[in-house]
């Protein structure tokens, strides 16, 4: 009985999960706010898997368009991620090793003092 | 029908049943290292979550572009960054890697702190350590 109530609990959290998730648009659809920055959901007419790369672009963030055309040309870098993380959020790379510093700091004074 | 449903959101499916692992370990393991596992895993859901939800359809990713074959390719990557290409977002991978290096500090504190608690109490069991009061 101990054992079985914690499952059931966590089956039904599972399956709410779930049903709410079998709504979200489909992996790769250009209307995911992952890709798309504003609502299109008047032009929904044509399904995902039949678009062409002309249609998938039209669908593109700004934000993001703006980083895939000019991170190239403004970084330097080729690859995206590393012109966003070393160059455009340089900052946050920055305050992130604080983060790791202060994390040693941490476990350095729980565990590193030396017993007598 | 429904499996149709169910396999184009598949990477979605895989991240509630990650998390549901993960925070079953959390809440129900007496271990504390079992915790911190659970801890480990759901936090891997929510990063497998974002990225996910970034992908689009005939887009390559973003790290395609770097690369000895792909630097010499220089007519496609221009015309990538022209807009004619899907690519993919390239935000939500780089604030995952933000998020992966607060979750090794986490990781890392809670830890140490198992190390203590297992010098001072000599075991890593919350209901003995619970019943020893302090």
């Amino acid at each position: 009985m101990k054992k079985f109530v914690p499952a059931i609990l966590f089956t039904v959290f599972a399956f709410s999960m779930i049903v709410v998730i079998l709504r979200f648009a489909p992996i790769g659809d250009p209307h995911l706010p992952g890709y798309a920055g504003f609502d299109h959901s008047e032009n929904t007419e044509k399904e995902v898997w039949e678009m062409t790369k002309e249609e998938v672009v039209q669908y593109a963030d700004s934000v993001a368009l703006h980083y895939n055309r000019h991170s190239p040309g403004d970084t330097g870098a080729l690859d995206i991620i590393t012109a966003i993380i070393f160059d455009y959020r340089a900052y946050d790379t920055l305050i992130e090793a604080t983060v790791l510093f202060t994390a040693m700091i941490g476990v350095l004074s729980i565990i590193g003092t030396k017993k007598n | 029908m429904w499996i149709k449903m169910i396999l184009y959101r598949i990477d979605y499916i895989v991240t509630v049943i990650l998390f549901c692992i993960g925070l079953y370990a959390l809440i129900l393991k007496p271990n504390l290292i079992k915790k911190i596992i659970g801890i480990n895993i759901l936090e891997t859901s929510v990063y497998l979550f974002f990225i996910a939800s970034a992908d689009v359809r005939l887009g390559p990713a973003t790290c395609q572009w770097a690369g000895p074959s792909e630097i010499s390719n220089a007519a496609e990557v221009a015309h990538a960054a022209a807009g004619h290409v899907p690519l993919v977002n390239p935000i939500p991978s780089a604030l995952i890697l933000t998020a992966i290096v607060v979750s090794v500090s986490v990781t890392a504190i809670s830890l140490a702190l198992a190390i203590k608690i297992y010098e001072n109490y000599g075991t890593l069991d919350t209901r003995k350590i619970m019943r020893l009061k302090g």
